[in-house]
């Protein structure tokens, strides 16, 4: 525990940012390994502070050996990154081509990320480096095409044009910012203003994950360190103020202000004013528990570690009124207890006043392992729009409430019901089928029917649907080689067996060819038996008999 | 390679029956594709198909019916309902209820449970769970302590409650016979339909082989056993030893019963096969830190192999989170020529589809004022800004847009946005439950109009097209009337959202995509599983049903124990021929959470003693880099320079020169790179609309009230001086000056128009602080108003050094109010802030260092200097003024300037003239600074600064 002096001129919390990295380094020497370090604090934004110290260090002590990963789920947070800058700025650009800020954001952070010089022709109004030029051009090209991308592939092509994949580093943040795409339209319209939105109000504070199992320095808030254990925990920041008014603290207090009527509940700022006002008991209390809350805090805090500990304050001297004001006073005064009665400790013993400084027990053993972070799993960070492997089905059809009367559609609709069913019922079932999936409607549905009832009235027609014989319709036949033909129907009668292919649209010499290779498939499996083959125009309710 | 389908095809053949007299039932439609693939490679002459069918179809073909749709059943299940109870509760709130009804409809019919005695248990047990009689007196005392309001709910909300359960039972009844009289069905119904009348089931002429099941439902299962016992059924059970014969393990908890069937238990095989001992495999495990970086290694794990690879149908990437899919389809490698994927495209995330739903979505932002129909701004403007109405008329889209924010517009007319066109009548029209389905379709078909034939739009368009004409036959026949349009914009919804469109391709070649059910029977070998964490795989399903669960494992239905042994049956069946299995995990769950891994990787871990298997994870680690702030330093080139020239003095009338306002001084001495963004390098701050009346807004309304006061004061007497007399009367001035006011900044119309929200709180608290300006001004009292802000803007010039040098450099700026008492002006700045009057000394004024700098003693001495400028024979004290109207009440009230020139030493400024040389001195030093080219424009080193500054995300801070 060590006491910092601090003069008018430094600020305790510079202090503890200098100081942390040497802390570390001096753990790793000892043995241990940067996940057996946590760090605890009292507020999220200290977390951010001290990850930011860290990452600053490394940065500018890159080959000393030392490594300083943080993890912290309260500090990294993404929109530090200047791509995720650069990106939203780019999004804002594509909702909304006239905000100028918006542009010339995205332009300055582009050149913070490619360590453009900053100057006057990048950031006057209407003004770009050359270097920007042809990017410019091309952004405003593709605006056009990027405004009708679903929001995941727009936010990759913008990443793939300005090439933020590859060598723009920060993949940490690029990949937190992704996945905040990824889940924002997993929850709700995927739309881009309704993102922006979203990321104003909320996402902004997401930060880069990174798995439990890594080798990090751990930045917690004493909070969320209950139950939990660490092997070396640093407590940088025991400064907090035991009872802090000045935060707006409001507490709902009980106010009798009429003796006839029940008494009122009122807000009330916590304010040391209080004090001396009517509401000095709810002051009081307020107090009171405010100092518990403190004293739980240092307790977590100093009870979460398993080997070592070291815990930093700043030192002030006693006040003229010998008032503890803060954790920090109450520490420097325990540090003069010595020990009664039956307690073990004497603080006072290991307590250094010329240091300022408290050093009990001995270091345990470690054998150094340092070890090098094994090499990291390879990643691919290109991106092929998806397009480029695989299309989606195109439908034809138009856009009228009954759209199949009309055109060719109507026979390949036939067809499709007609290839699937084996008898009279089954055409009536796949129409219905059809029907519950939306593929056509109620008059549809009739006319369909009326059709299928037109065609019955053909006599050989009805023959193929009256089940005289054993239709197959969907069982094509296979040839050697894993290749297979599939003649829309073969009905197997007692003595002979017919071919049928229907067809739409005008008539071909290529069906009647098609055909007779049908039956000559069929023959070449069932010898013996007479086979005849037709071919089945639906629209014009013709049949030609070919065999 | 191999695999079970093959090796079932293979034996089929072998036996020489005809083929074409077999008929294959399978799980689902792919393993049939892929079935009748292997068979075909297996033929040697020219053959008939089998016929393959899915089991659902099966169960369909033998009755000859098909389920209807959801929505048509539900409303059904309503009717029934409504003539049951009696109850006039609307269909849009059934329907939720309804949907989960009719799921465990289905569920106990699939289960061939008996209802009577289902619903008639469940109700028994609701009323044990609402009784209180088990209670002693003592107990119900208590809690008739606790909650004051029990006797009255014990009553009438526990009858009401349980009459609910009574009524299920009738319901099931009912609505089975109602389906029954229309000629529709549900799944369920037609599966307990098969098994009820099985004994009417013609023996087939074919031969039936089952393959690869594994959990049978109630019908499946008796069907089954029917063919098997009376047709000679054949079954193909695709297994394992690992875990048939280890009882904890749960993928073979359904197996090991079938095995002791009388019926079932012949069909196993003499020989279980035992390959997944027997087979060595490579199984890795990575810990992946976020779901999206699961597409970056599979990526990476495609690219690792070997490039003359031709065989990608032997490679599957399974999904179990279906939303991964592009992410993963996007960074594929080069060497991946062919992909298959069984899911679907989703309509939902395409820009056209979030154009329709916006505009659907925005009938829920209108209302109806003074007869005409109004929008919300915002859902507008997002509507505005999409390439299908921007792109239409960009001219007319940006003008309204930037309308919006100049006129601060809330709510804007249909009738100015119908202007716009055609497609804008159409979308920025009233839609009722009457009209909507045709009012979207209309849109559909303008949309589809404006769009080339053949492309992707058009498709999806298409897609919605066809559902919404579904929904339109179902809404338009049964329920019109009976819902509102909340309720159609949520079905419009449900339905829509589910849409996927099928990809082109041959299903069975290249890499294989799919979710984790469609693997079933299919055997690989190369195995790429992602998500695999727990809730994703094996799933978390929360059972939606009114059946609890102790009923429901009574009677035999579903609970999360079978549905655990389907998904560990799953996974450990693609194991059985992978030589290669990679799975992956992510660390990082919803914000804030940990996901943990999934089971199945603990369980091979521990439990499978394989070299093959990694035991221990390993970790992707992203580098966390961040590219270090640049800091940001524009150094002063001749353009800017030149720049900065336009604000001094020409020496022969050049230029009009612009001048600098104190509030330009003071960004200056902020942050000099705030001064150069925003007067030199001119970036625009975009304005936005604002609704609520933020601190700006409240600050021009109370200057502008002020302003409204006293100069209908001077108009109306046509004089300026005021008496006591005067200000009295101006109490009833008041009022009309804040409405003034507000309804300028709001552009409201009309004599009185109605306030809302918290403009009627701005109204309130500005007359208080008019009036409480009034007392004050009461007790100052006569003087003499020389002007007021709008009237008159000030103008003076002042001469630096610079560079060596004259510059005379132009300054200016509007006073709020000036005025004289007796032999002092005083020169009045209006706050509604919380400005200080004390100030150290007027150096500091200027020292941007300082961290107590007076901004507001720095801007009122500048209006002593502008005062002087302009009335350059003044004999009057000039006397500074903060008018803070939070403090106006106090007591101590007192608007003027101290100085604090020692420990708790005060003295009130009571003239400009003391001061002056020191401030003109100070203000000279600063504009030389300004315009010293060796000056840079930098960031100020003070945080604090940037928390509201608009350029934060510039410097990145």
């Amino acid at each position: 525990m060590s006491f910092i002096e601090t003069d008018k001129e430094t600020k305790y919390d510079d202090v503890i940012l200098n100081l942390l990295p040497d802390k570390v380094e001096k753990l790793l020497d000892q043995g241990y390994q940067l996940k057996d370090i946590a760090i605890l604090v009292r507020k999220n934004n200290q977390a951010a502070q001290i990850a930011d110290a860290f990452m600053s260090y490394a940065e500018e002590n890159k080959d000393n050996g030392y490594r300083y990963d943080v993890l912290s789920d309260e500090a990294l947070f993404l929109t530090k990154a200047s791509v995720v800058k650069c990106l939203l700025a780019a999004l804002g650009m594509v909702n909304d081509a006239e905000d100028s800020l918006a542009e010339k954001t995205f332009w300055i952070q582009l050149a913070r990320i490619r360590t453009i010089p900053f100057d006057h022709v990048l950031f006057r109004k209407d003004s770009l480096p050359e270097e920007f030029k042809g990017l410019k051009e091309s952004f405003f090209q593709q605006l056009p095409v990027f405004r009708k991308l679903p929001l995941m592939d727009l936010v990759e092509a913008i990443i793939d044009l300005v090439d933020l994949n590859e060598g723009a580093g920060e993949l940490a943040y690029l990949s937190g910012f992704k996945e905040a795409v990824y889940d924002f339209i997993g929850k709700n319209r995927a739309d881009l203003s309704g993102f922006l939105n979203w990321w104003e109000l909320k996402g902004y504070k997401r930060t880069v994950k990174i798995p439990e199992e890594f080798d990090a320095i751990r930045i917690q808030t004493i909070h969320k360190s209950k139950g939990l254990q660490y092997k070396v925990v640093l407590l940088p920041y025991l400064d907090w103020k035991l009872f802090d008014t000045g935060k707006e603290n409001i507490i709902w207090t009980k106010y009798d202000w009429n003796e006839a009527l029940p008494p009122a509940i009122v807000p009330l700022s916590v304010r040391s004013q209080l004090k001396d006002s009517a509401f000095s008991t709810a002051y009081l209390e307020e107090n009171l528990m405010n100092h518990l809350d403190s004293l739980n805090m240092l307790y977590v805090g100093f009870t979460r570690a398993e080997e070592v500990l070291m815990a930093m304050a700043p030192f002030s001297n006693p006040n003229k009124k010998d008032k503890l004001t803060t954790v920090a006073d109450l520490l420097r005064e325990v540090m003069q207890f010595g020990a009664q009665e039956n307690e073990l400790l004497a603080f006072n013993n290991y307590y250094n006043n010329e240091e300022k400084e408290f050093d009990l027990g001995i270091w345990h053993l470690n054998e150094s392992k340092k070890e090098a972070l094994p090499p990291s799993q390879p990643m691919v960070w290109k991106y092929k729009p998806w397009e480029k492997s695989l299309e989606v089905k195109q439908a034809f059809g138009e856009f009228e409430a009954s759209d199949i009367v009309s055109k060719r559609a109507f026979g390949v609709l036939v067809h499709r019901i007609i290839e699937k069913s084996r008898t009279k019922k089954d055409f009536f079932l796949e129409l219905q089928s059809m029907f519950f999936d939306g593929a056509i409607t109620e008059e549809e549905r009739q006319l369909l029917e009326s059709q299928f009832h037109n065609l019955c009235q053909i006599e050989i027609f009805n023959s193929w649907f009256d089940g005289s014989g054993k239709v197959l319709t969907e069982q094509g036949i296979f040839l050697p080689g894993g290749e297979h033909k599939r003649p829309d129907r073969i009905i197997y009668y007692q003595k002979e067996i017919a071919v049928v292919d229907f067809k739409t649209g005008e008539k071909r010499a290529s069906h009647a060819s098609q055909v007779l290779e049908y039956v000559k498939l069929v023959k070449d499996i069932e010898k013996g038996m007479p086979i005849q083959g037709y071919i089945c125009y639906i629209e014009s309710s013709t049949i030609e008999k070919v065999v | 390679m191999e695999g079970f389908l093959k090796r079932t095809a293979a034996e089929l053949l072998q036996r020489g029956v005809d083929v074409k007299n077999i008929q294959v039932v399978l799980p689902n439609r792919r393993a049939g594709l892929f079935f009748t693939k292997y068979l075909g490679q297996l033929v040697s002459r020219p053959t008939y198909m089998p016929k393959v069918i899915t089991i659902e179809d099966f169960f369909y073909d033998i009755i000859g019916k098909r389920p209807a749709d959801k929505l048509s059943l539900i409303y059904e299940l309503y009717k029934v309902y409504k003539t049951l109870t009696g109850n006039e509760e609307g269909f849009d709130r059934f329907y939720f209820w309804g949907e989960m009804i009719l799921k465990d409809f289905n569920d106990l019919d699939q289960f061939l449970v008996n209802p009577e005695k289902l619903f008639v248990n469940l109700k028994e047990q609701k009323i044990l769970e609402s009784d209180w009689s088990f209670l002693s007196p003592d107990q119900i005392e208590l809690i008739q302590a606790f909650w004051a309001s029990f006797e009255s709910r014990d009553r009438f909300h526990q009858e009401k409650f349980l009459r609910f359960w009574d009524v299920l039972f009738p319901l099931y009844q009912g609505f089975n016979s109602s389906l029954k009289t229309l000629g529709l069905a549900y799944g369920g119904s037609i599966y307990r339909e098969v098994v009820e009348t099985l004994d009417n089931v013609p023996p087939s002429e074919m031969k039936t082989v089952f393959v690869g099941f594994n959990a049978f439902t109630g019908a499946e299962e008796k069907l089954i056993k029917h063919f098997v016992k009376n047709f000679g059924a054949e079954i193909y059970w695709d297994i394992d030893q690992y875990y048939l014969n280890a009882s904890s393990q749960e993928a073979g908890m359904f197996f090991r019963d079938y095995k002791k069937d009388k019926i079932l238990g012949p069909t196993f095989p003499e020989i279980t096969p035992n390959k997944i001992v027997e087979k060595e495999r490579q199984v890795k495990t990575y810990a992946v830190p976020l779901k999206i970086n699961q597409a970056n290694m599979v990526g990476a794990i495609l690219e690792a192999i070997p490039q003359k690879e031709e065989n990608w149908e032997e490679t599957v990437v399974i999904l179990p989170d279906e939303q991964l899919l592009f992410p993963v389809l996007n960074l594929l490698p080069d060497n991946v020529n062919k992909v298959n994927v069984t899911m679907g495209y989703p309509v939902k995330h395409t820009p056209i589809f979030t154009f329709l739903e916006a505009v659907v979505d925005l009938q829920r932002y209108s209302k109806i004022v003074n007869e005409e129909l109004m929008f919300y701004y915002k859902p507008v403007k997002e509507l505005l800004s999409t390439v299908y109405l921007y792109d239409l008329a960009p001219e007319f889209s940006q003008h309204l847009i930037d309308e919006f924010s100049r006129n601060n517009t809330l709510y804007v007319s249909s009738k100015v946005l119908k202007e716009g066109g055609a497609l804008f009548a159409q979308v920025f029209q009233p839609m009722t439950t009457a009209t909507l389905m045709d009012d979207i379709l209309g849109l559909i078909k303008m949309l589809a109009d404006s769009l080339e034939e053949n492309t992707m739009e058009r498709t999806y368009l298409f897609q919605c097209f066809k559902q919404m004409n579904r929904l339109k036959v179902i809404v338009d026949k049964e329920i019109k009337e009976e819902v509102n349009i909340a309720f159609l914009l949520r079905i419009f919804k449900q339905v829509f959202g589910e849409i996927k469109l099928p990809f082109k391709g041959e299903p069975l070649q290249g890499l294989q995509l799919m979710g984790v059910l469609e693997s079933r029977n299919l055997d690989f070998k190369r195995v790429i599983i992602c998500n695999m964490n727990e809730g994703s795989f094996p799933p978390s399903n929360s059972m939606n049903s009114m059946i609890p669960f102790n009923l429901r494992k009574a009677f035999g239905m579903p609970i999360q124990e079978q549905n655990d042994a389907i998904y560990a049956y799953t996974f450990y069946r693609l194991l059985h021929e992978a030589q290669e299995v990679h799975l992956l995990y992510t660390t990082a769950g919803e914000q804030g959470k940990v996901n943990e891994k999934s089971r199945y990787i603990h369980q091979l871990q521990i439990e499978m003693n394989q070299d093959g298997v990694q035991k221990e994870d390993t970790i992707t680690h992203i580098p966390v880099n961040l590219s270090p702030t640049r800091a940001i330093v524009i150094e002063k080139d001749k353009s800017i320079m030149d720049h900065l020239r336009r604000y001094t003095k020409p020496l022969y009338g050049e230029w009009e020169p612009l001048s600098f306002s104190p509030s330009a001084l003071n960004v200056w001495l902020d942050c000099r790179l705030k001064f150069y963004l925003s007067y030199i390098a001119g970036i625009d701050v975009p304005e936005e609309v604002q609704e609520e009346v933020d601190p700006a807004i409240f600050g021009n309304l109370v200057h502008k009230s002020l302003e409204n006061l006293y100069m209908g004061y001077i108009e109306r007497k046509k004089r300026k001086v005021l008496q006591v007399s005067d200000i009295e009367e101006l109490n009833d001035f008041v009022y009309p000056a804040v409405m003034k006011a507000i309804m300028e900044q709001y552009f409201l119309e009309g004599e009185n128009p109605q306030l809302t929200g918290q403009l009627v709180i701005a109204r309130d608290v500005l007359q208080k602080y008019l009036q409480g300006v009034l007392l004050k001004d009461r007790l100052s009292a006569p003087f003499e108003i020389i002007s007021l802000e709008a009237g008159k803007k000030y103008r003076a010039f002042v001469p630096i050094n610079s560079n060596g040098e004259e510059l005379t450099i132009a300054l200016g700026g509007i006073i709020d109010r000036v005025d004289r008492i007796g032999d002092t002006v005083r020169l009045i700045d209006y706050k509604s802030g919380q400005d200080k009057k004390t100030f150290k000394s007027v150096e500091s004024m200027f020292d941007r260092d300082s961290s107590d700098r007076n901004k507001a003693a720095m801007q009122t001495f500048f209006y002593g200097l502008l005062y002087e400028a302009n009335f350059p024979d003044n004999q009057y004290f000039l006397k500074p003024a903060l008018f803070n109207l939070r403090d106006i009440f106090k007591e101590d009230f007192n608007p003027y300037l101290q100085e604090n020139y020692g420990y708790r030493k005060y003295s009130e400024v009571k003239d400009y003239a003391a001061y002056r040389e020191d401030y003109v001195s100070s203000l000279k030093s600063t504009l030389e600074e300004i315009f010293d080219q060796d000056q840079v424009f930098d960031q100020t080193n003070d945080l604090k600064k940037c928390d509201y500054c608009p350029y934060a995300e510039i410097c990145s801070r």
